[in-house]
């Protein structure tokens, strides 16, 4: 009997050494399809924390001097590889535990030309699925690269997608790419910015196998030029879908984040409430077909656009199980809608200042300024609290309007009229910040809002345990208690400002946190409980 | 000889076209759509505009369960049990859609779906001063707000040159929106750019962001990027084009912001966007001569009067077209005008999308 017991709990333990994960990954860009930004990892604890050090670190200028400053990469963990981006649409695969490099991928000069038009070369993530990486390059290509070696089995230009329907889709027309692509059912979904240039903003699905159009159309979130609410309007249209998009699995419903409409600052040739700019947009994920909308700034002139990715969330709600989508906008506020009917559930958190009037030719300071409310850092939903934290932003903007409408006198003939240079108009000497707010969503109310030093241009990723990372622009990365709010670690990284949220993740059973910081230094650290304990000097 | 050795190639022709209509199972495979042709529906909020548009691939007059279709060149799906499939249509826009079996191979099977504004022609008559030419009246039917024609933007335009005064080729000049790129963490939204200079060192950007803006201004040649002095901005003039003429520093990388190393003035010149409807005589797709349509979509067309009778093509295209004067209704616009380019596709019309007087 006793034999027998006994060999019982060796053929447990057997079995627990065998089913014990050799990774725990972090596999999409936002963790999961639903965009939650909640890692499963749960042994770094408020306890444990004070022993958390870097264990691998990486330079990239050193890797590539030709790696651009700044960095916006949310790094994904599959099977012991993790995969950063840099500025310049750069992807790499390095082993998740040790940091060696397994492969580089360094796009062509059309990248290196498409840099002269734009100095934005931000790029935000890959999806890692079917065998392969795929990503966007700032230039309107979308490349699918061998998971296993990053050899490019095949670039498209998203121009080329739909001929005769896709053909403006070029930098000269103001588009360019800075978002991840996400993978779901054999396809991949991408969206583009612009939206301040007057693109037209859509949302597209690929075939992951050749990256051929999955969709019969793609979903353009406004209407083609010279129709409805812009029929009238110059240098027009906007929408653009920025950031990442979030997937209902069980649904197959895409939602996705819409940008604001153009011109930003002046409505009078666009009339009406402007959809879907500032909102969020369900689609089939199969066919690409309008499922609902929710507007959250009609008729925007502030440049509020609905940017982050939203999020997917189960939830019970006045005693009733639910499943929401939320996000907050550029506009600082916080919305969330039924997932299915798009009916509102939270119509509108203020989680900023919100004081926003007409702009004036003459200029007007609005609350949020130009950079939100919540700009793309996503937030992230903690299910053991029901809490979402909100990643704000704190800094007015001068805003003037334009004057379209006054017809340039040209009696006097071309040439005659010589025009020069001026001071810009700066803004006043107001000291921006930022804000973490927490926001229960079975009641839809702030349950605390606390100041951070500087604007929250990252994000947050949480842990299992009950901890939220977030980075901030003076290299100060920091954990906090998601229940309490209060800050429970604090590390000064030996590199510039956070505009990422790291990937947390565990190779053969131990928990890696990696995070991206930008500026003229761009790194990539990563941290696991006994790594080192060196810091960083303070960032100016 | 050369008559026998005709009809060897007709006989054979023949016989490979036969092959190619016909499949394993007997009868020849054909695609059928139950709409060949739709009126552009304007973009509605509500998505109304999106349609779908049902399928089917017979063998012998039954379902082909086994076929697969290829929809516009880049989707491919299995037909259901039943034969059937549906493909979804965008309405906002002139376009077709070709549909056609690629499985089972080499059947030939296909058809199309078109999108257009239908075509009313309302009065054709000979033109008075060329006999040998008809004047049409037509109009693009729409019930909708519909812009044919619209300004699009303005251009800045000049030349860059080096501190001795020489062209320099390759430079990109580009313009960015000062207000963010001066607010500390923020990311500089606007933008537009130009292709590399040429030889002469002229540049043309277009997407000119909208006035009061405060734009900046960088020029990269070789590796180095130059801009203007710290805090200083231009606000474009609004509503035309600009002509900005650039001389790079000797050392440094700011550029004086004063003449004569940066001398900017208004000239003439916008960009346009229209929807050209016309016609042309069959098989010759350039030669067309026509109006931009006014604001309620009337149009002229003048062609000669053999291909009238003969019967004409007609179609829909989009055109961008920068010129100095301003574009108006009634302008005349042909395959030949100056500074077009032809934007998307051109469509052609179903005969069944065009009505008589």
């Amino acid at each position: 009997m006793k034999y027998l017991r006994l060999a019982g709990l060796a053929f447990s333990v057997a079995l627990l050494a065998s089913c014990a994960p050799d990774y725990v990954n972090f596999p999409n860009v936002h963790y999961d399809l639903a965009s939650t930004r909640s890692s499963p990892v749960k042994d770094i604890t408020k306890d444990n924390i004070k022993d958390l050090g870097v264990v691998w670190s990486v330079d990239f200028k050193a890797l590539d001097p030709s790696i651009a400053n700044g960095n916006q990469n949310y790094p994904v963990a599959v099977d012991g590889v993790l995969y950063v981006t840099t500025g310049k649409s750069h992807v790499f695969a390095f082993d998740a535990a040790t940091g060696k490099v397994r492969w580089h991928f360094k796009p062509d000069s059309g990248v290196d030309d498409f840099a002269k038009i734009s100095p934005i070369v931000a790029n935000r993530g890959v999806a890692v699925a079917e065998g392969k990486v795929f990503a966007l390059l700032i230039d309107n290509r979308v490349v699918a690269l061998d998971a296993k070696t990053g050899a490019v089995e095949k670039i498209v230009a998203i121009k080329d997608l739909y001929p005769g329907e896709t053909d403006e889709i070029t930098g000269a027309n103001g588009y360019y790419e800075t978002t991840a692509p996400v993978y779901f059912d054999g396809k991949i979904f991408i969206g583009s910015s612009g939206s301040d240039n007057g693109v037209r903003g859509f949302v597209m699905a690929l075939r992951a196998s050749d990256l051929s159009p999955a969709w019969d159309h793609p979903f353009w979130t406004v209407p083609p030029k010279g129709q409805d609410w812009l029929k009238d309007s110059h240098y027009q249209g906007g929408g653009g879908v920025w950031m990442p998009v979030t997937i209902d699995a069980e649904s197959g419903l895409v939602y996705f984040a819409v940008g604001n409409p153009a011109p930003d600052f002046f409505g009078e040739n666009r009339p009406g409430a402007n959809p879907y700019t500032d909102s969020v947009v369900a689609v089939e994920a199969k066919t690409g077909k309008y499922v609902w909308d929710g507007q959250e700034i009609p008729h925007d002139l502030w440049d509020y656009d609905a940017a982050a990715s939203p999020m997917l969330i189960k939830a019970k709600i006045g005693g009733v199980d639910k499943k929401i989508v939320v996000q907050g906008g550029k506009g600082g506020l916080w919305f969330a809608w039924d997932a299915a009917t798009g009916a509102v559930v939270y119509d509108g958190v203020p989680f900023a200042k919100i004081d926003h009037p007409k702009p004036t030719p003459e200029g007007v300071l609005v609350y949020p300024g130009i950079l939100g409310g919540e700009n793309y850092a996503p937030e992230s939903y903690d299910p053991a609290t029901g809490y979402v934290l909100i990643p704000g932003i704190e800094y007015p903007a001068l805003i003037k309007s334009a004057t379209h409408q006054d017809k340039l006198d040209k009696s006097f003939g071309y040439g005659a009229l010589i025009f020069g240079t001026t001071m810009a108009a700066t803004p006043p000497d107001i000291v921006p910040y930022g804000t973490v707010t927490a926001i229960d969503v079975t009641t839809g109310k702030i349950v605390y809002q606390n100041k951070t030093d500087n604007m929250m241009r990252g994000g947050f990723t949480n842990t299992s345990s009950g901890l939220a990372f977030y980075g901030e622009l003076d290299g100060i990365y920091r954990a906090i208690d998601i229940k309490s709010g209060s800050t429970v670690w604090e590390w000064q990284l030996d590199g510039d400002n956070v505009g990422g949220a790291p990937a947390i993740y565990q190779v053969k059973g131990k928990s890696y946190v990696a995070l991206t910081s930008g500026g003229t230094k761009p790194k990539l650290f990563v941290f696991a409980l006994g790594g080192d304990k060196t810091q960083g000097q303070p960032v100016q | 000889m050369i008559f026998a050795r005709g009809l060897a190639s007709a006989a054979l022709l023949v016989a490979g076209l036969l092959a190619s209509c016909s499949s394993d199972n007997g009868g020849p495979v054909s695609l059928r759509m139950d709409v060949q042709s739709w009126s552009v529906t304007p973009w509605r909020a509500d998505g109304s505009h999106q349609a779908s548009v049902g399928g089917v691939v017979l063998q012998g007059g039954a379902p082909l369960a086994s076929a697969v279709v290829e929809v516009a060149g880049h989707r491919s799906e299995p037909v259901g049990p039943k034969g059937t499939f549906n493909v979804s249509v965008d309405r906002s826009f002139p376009h077709t859609i070709d549909v056609r079996v690629v499985s089972p191979p080499g059947t030939g099977a296909q058809a199309r779906v078109t999108v257009c504004y239908p075509i009313r022609i309302l009065h054709v008559h000979e033109n008075g001063a060329d006999h040998g030419q008809v004047v049409v009246d037509a109009l693009i039917v729409t019930d909708s707000k519909v812009a044919f024609l619209r300004n699009e933007d303005w251009a800045v335009e000049g030349t860059v040159r080096g501190a001795d005064g020489k062209p320099v080729a390759g430079a990109v000049v580009a313009l960015t929106e000062y207000a963010r790129s001066g607010t500390p963490g923020a990311h500089v939204e606007l933008y537009s750019g130009s292709a590399p200079t040429d030889s002469n060192g002229r540049y043309r950007l277009f997407t000119v962001p909208e006035s009061d803006t405060d734009v900046t201004l960088r020029v990269t040649a070789g590796n180095q990027t130059y801009t203007l002095p710290p805090n200083r901005v231009f606000n474009l003039p609004e509503e035309t084009s600009s002509r900005i003429d650039i001389r790079l520093p000797a050392g440094g990388t700011v550029i004086t912001d004063r003449p004569p190393t940066l001398v900017s003035q208004i000239v003439p010149g916008a960009r346009w966007r229209v929807l050209v409807a016309g016609a042309t005589a069959a098989g010759d797709p350039e030669e067309f001569e026509s109006t931009v349509p006014d604001t309620k979509g009337r149009f002229q067309v003048r062609m000669d009067k053999a291909a009238w009778l003969a019967g004409p093509v007609w179609f829909e295209q989009t055109y961008l077209v920068f010129q100095d004067a301003d574009l108006e209704p009634g302008d005349r616009v042909s395959g030949k005008t100056a500074g077009a380019l032809a934007a998307g596709t051109r469509v052609v019309v179903p005969p069944e999308a065009v009505r008589g007087p």
